[in-house]
């Protein structure tokens, strides 16, 4: 070694001391940045050439201190596990927002909503039951109804608009992906262009990071290290980011079910996991789901009260089988809002031994000849044999409306048709409600035109007679109506609402526990900073001292020998 | 929460203290809405089973208030025709007595027209009640939408229809009395025999013992009928009472599920509270130290 090699070494402890101070105070400084990892300096002894040479070898020890690295305190398998834990809670989270919207828009148990409402419309029934001639228990019916199905109405309306939200929020989503997955690339390629030049990229590196944490919130994604520090993205099985390069997704609405799909081969890339996934589970299933339980709801109300309102039957005792002697049975036909030749049946072409099937033969002879369209309208006659016999006549077609009415004070069609419910102006076969689902559920039209046409009565009952409107009542405690349904729906959105809460709290905890795992390993400690910047002061005050020991060494050498 | 053989950071111990804090302050926040609003079940999954059990109550609440109604409505009904009835029957028992009266054999022609004449009227205000108009339809005339049950012959002009009212579900009460099963119809009829009771007094009095016959007949046939409103009334209040029972047991079992136990929630107020400010005042503790504090 040379007499100066002695200044060298105090430079290297110099270099190194300086630059542990500045990673310290780097760190320091960082404490508070998201997705920083804190930086340590590893330094290496320098020692001598190993290699012998000819005529030379290295007879000294070591020269001082290298700095070898600067490297990221960073667990990848942590990292790797926090993609994935933070995916799975956007996630639960995203479908846990959806549950919870519609619990609000549902509102139940309340004292507005849809069973409230239920309970005060089967209510309105008995109230037109006891007063089947007052114009103002007709009325308040009227209202009541019209209140119930403006409540279907709303709540399809907002379950649509919910899912119209979501997809818009989709598609900012994925907006997003395309741009950070470009992002990505570009800092690859920095990282890339870095590492070969041999420079430092601890910090592109946890920019990098800090982009694909984003990413799996985004939409989930799963990590590959690439060559040259560069590392591949995937979503679904597919690359979204290799090397430099990066693909873009799409949303496509065109189908039955909406989905994300890779834009270069439109293959699909519907992730599961992260916001796309939670939101393409709210598209595709929560939100479907709900609206169809809804129009199940409506639907079985329409149902049942229809098939109450709108029926056109009766039953004929055996001992009335033969009303020959009472003349034709006679009744008034209506299709569509057409008023027909009045049907008439001889009562001589069914009495006696013939019984139903004679009768169901007559009457469909009778209703062929008035609709002029054979099989438009159907009867049936079931019974007969000494037994009562029941008949029921509807449209063959179910968006035909058939509607009978009484020759006046025909005596036959009371008997004949003594089930069906008539309104005030004794016409039967008319339905309450009107629509196809939640959405469009409404009072039908002839309801609305005239509370006339609420059918409280009974054909053979008389004029105020009120126990059609005490069936229809009665379909509030049956165990297959609206009420029950809407229960159970109501319980099954509880359940799955509630069962999500848990499973977010749940991987909230592994969430944080994964964040607390990396933070520990990952993360700037002040004090153990504080200690290495006492460390690296003193190692520099220390390597200072031995520089001017050098330095007084040499002088004495050459300033103060042989004088 | 880390165990402590973790590396312990700054951020570390921010995350902690602040996710802390927003729990204690999530908590404090549920139990006030749930003071405020009076309610600890304000959306489904808060618990699904007494979601769906305060939706039952509420379902039954309605029909139990609604068969109260019901039931009110009907005892208008059957008091109407209870009354309606022991006038008729006052009216009746005057008509024999007068009947007795004329087939005494002492009595003079004169005498029996006065007597006849009486009749008349009461015949005339027997009919009118036999055509009592309720809630603005005939009380004795079973569907029909005319005002009357009786034309002014004694004939009746009502149907044979019911009119009902449900007073527990599936349980439904007859609330009318049908004016042919009760005054019959026609000669046969009540109004028939009193027409006969007043032609008899005039013209032949001999005939009163069967017409007297006939009275008591139709006296007993209404008497009967007043039995069985009475029996009908009592049946209708012993079901009210049982439906008022029914309705505070279910307000009781809907504001168990639904609303908030005061004094336990009050307490788990202050408990919290105390949980958050002792929170905070440790948080001022954690957060402030660190080695920087004491180098010089």
């Amino acid at each position: 070694m040379s007499d100066f090699g002695a200044l060298r070494i105090a430079l290297s402890g110099l270099y190194a001391s300086q630059r542990g101070l500045d990673v310290t105070g780097h760190n320091i400084a960082n404490v508070n940045t998201d997705g920083y990892s804190r930086q340590t300096v590893s330094t290496v002894a320098n020692s001598g050439p190993l290699t012998p040479a000819l005529f030379s070898k290295w007879n000294d020890g070591g020269f001082g201190v290298t700095i070898q690295d600067v490297t990221r305190a960073r667990d990848v398998f942590l990292q790797a596990r926090s993609y994935l834990e933070h995916g799975a809670d956007t996630s639960l989270k995203t479908t846990q927002t959806t549950l919870s919207r519609i619990e609000q828009l549902i509102g139940e148990p309340s004292d507005t909503g849809i069973q409230q409402q239920l309970a005060d419309f089967w209510s309105g029934w008995q109230d037109v039951s006891n007063n089947p001639g007052d114009l103002a228990s007709r009325t308040q019916l009227v209202q009541l109804a019209q209140a119930l199905t403006t409540t279907f109405n709303k709540d399809s309306a907002e379950l649509h608009q919910m899912n119209t939200d979501a997809l818009t929020q989709l598609t900012t989503t994925i907006d997003e992906v395309n741009t950070t997955a470009a992002n990505i690339a570009q800092l690859n390629g920095s990282i890339q262009s870095a590492q070969v030049a041999g420079l430092q990229t601890t910090d592109l590196e946890d920019q990098r990071d800090q982009l694909i944490s984003q990413l799996s919130n985004d939409i989930g994604v799963t990590v590959h290290p690439d060559a040259n520090g560069m590392v591949d993205v995937y979503v679904d099985g597919g690359p979204l980011v290799r090397g430099t390069s990066a693909q873009t997704l799409a949303v496509d609405a065109t189908g039955p079910t909406v989905a994300v799909r890779w834009t270069k081969d439109n293959y699909p890339a519907n992730s599961s996991s992260g916001q796309v996934g939670g939101l393409l589970a709210t598209i595709n299933d929560i939100i479907p789901r709900y609206s169809s339980g809804l129009d199940t709801v409506a639907q079985t109300l329409r149902d049942t009260v229809n098939n109450l309102h709108g029926a056109i039957g009766g039953t004929l005792a055996a001992g009335n089988q033969d009303l020959s002697t009472a003349g034709s049975l006679q009744f008034n036909l209506t299709v569509n809002g057409t008023a027909l030749p009045a049907v008439s049946v001889a009562g001589a072409n069914w009495s006696g031994a013939g019984g139903a099937t004679a009768l169901q033969t007559a009457l469909q002879t009778a209703l062929d000849t008035a609709t002029g369209t054979p099989g438009q309208v159907v009867a049936t006659v079931t019974g007969g044999n000494g037994g009562a016999m029941s008949i029921s006549i509807a449209p063959a077609n179910p968006t035909d409306q058939v509607q009978v009415s009484a020759v006046n004070g025909n005596n036959g069609f009371t008997t004949l048709l003594g089930d069906t419910l008539v309104g005030l102006d004794g016409v039967g076969g008319r339905p309450f409600f009107a629509g196809t689902g939640s959405s469009d559920l409404s009072v039908a039209s002839d309801v609305l035109t005239s509370t006339d046409a609420i059918a409280a009565s009974v054909a053979s009952g008389g004029a105020l007679d009120g126990h059609g409107a005490q069936q229809l009542a009665g379909l509030a405690t049956s165990l297959t109506g609206a009420d029950t349904l809407y229960r159970s729906y109501v319980v099954g959105l509880g359940v799955e609402a509630q069962s999500t809460n848990r499973k977010v709290s749940i991987q909230d905890e592994v969430t944080s526990q994964v964040d607390a795992n990396q933070e520990a390993q990952a993360g700037v400690n002040l004090d153990e900073e504080m200690t290495a910047m006492l460390q690296y002061q003193h190692a520099y005050e220390a390597s200072a001292r031995y520089m001017t020991v050098v330095d007084q060494t040499l002088d004495t050498l050459i300033n103060h020998t042989g004088t | 929460m880390p165990s402590s053989d973790f590396r312990i950071t700054q951020r570390t111990l921010g995350a902690q203290v602040l996710s802390n804090l927003q729990n204690s302050l999530g908590k404090l926040q549920q139990l006030e809405n749930q003071l405020s609003s009076g309610k600890v079940l304000s959306k489904p999954s808060d618990s699904p089973t007494a979601a769906v059990a305060s939706l039952q109550y509420r379902a039954q609440l309605g029909t139990a208030q609604q068969y109260q109604r019901n039931i009110d409505d009907g005892t208008s009904w059957l008091g109407m025709a209870d009354s309606t009835l022991q006038s008729a029957v006052t009216q009746l028992q005057r008509v024999r007595t007068l009947a007795v009266n004329g087939s005494d054999g002492a009595m003079g022609a004169n005498d029996r027209g006065a007597l006849a004449d009486e009749v008349d009227q009461l015949r005339a205000s027997l009919l009118a009640l036999s055509n009592t108009t309720f809630q603005n339809r005939s009380l004795f005339g079973g569907n029909t939408s005319a005002k009357t049950a009786y034309d002014a012959n004694g004939n009746y002009t009502g149907d044979s229809g019911t009119v009902s009212r449900e007073i527990a579900t599936g349980v439904y009460v007859d609330v009318n009395v049908n004016g042919a099963a009760t005054f019959g119809s026609g000669a046969t009829g009540l109004f028939g025999t009193l027409q006969q009771v007043s032609d008899d007094l005039r013209t032949n009095p001999s005939n009163l013992g069967n017409d007297l016959n006939a009275i008591d007949a139709h006296l007993n046939t209404v008497l009967g009928k007043l039995g069985d409103v009475g029996a009908r009334e009592r049946r209708l209040s012993t079901a009210k009472d049982n439906l008022s029972s029914d309705v505070i047991n279910l307000q009781q079992s809907l504001s168990d599920v639904e609303d908030v136990d005061l004094p336990q929630t009050i307490t788990q107020l202050q408990t919290q509270q105390m949980a958050y400010q002792a929170a905070l005042a440790a948080t001022s503790r954690i957060i402030q130290p660190s080695l920087v504090d004491f180098l010089k």
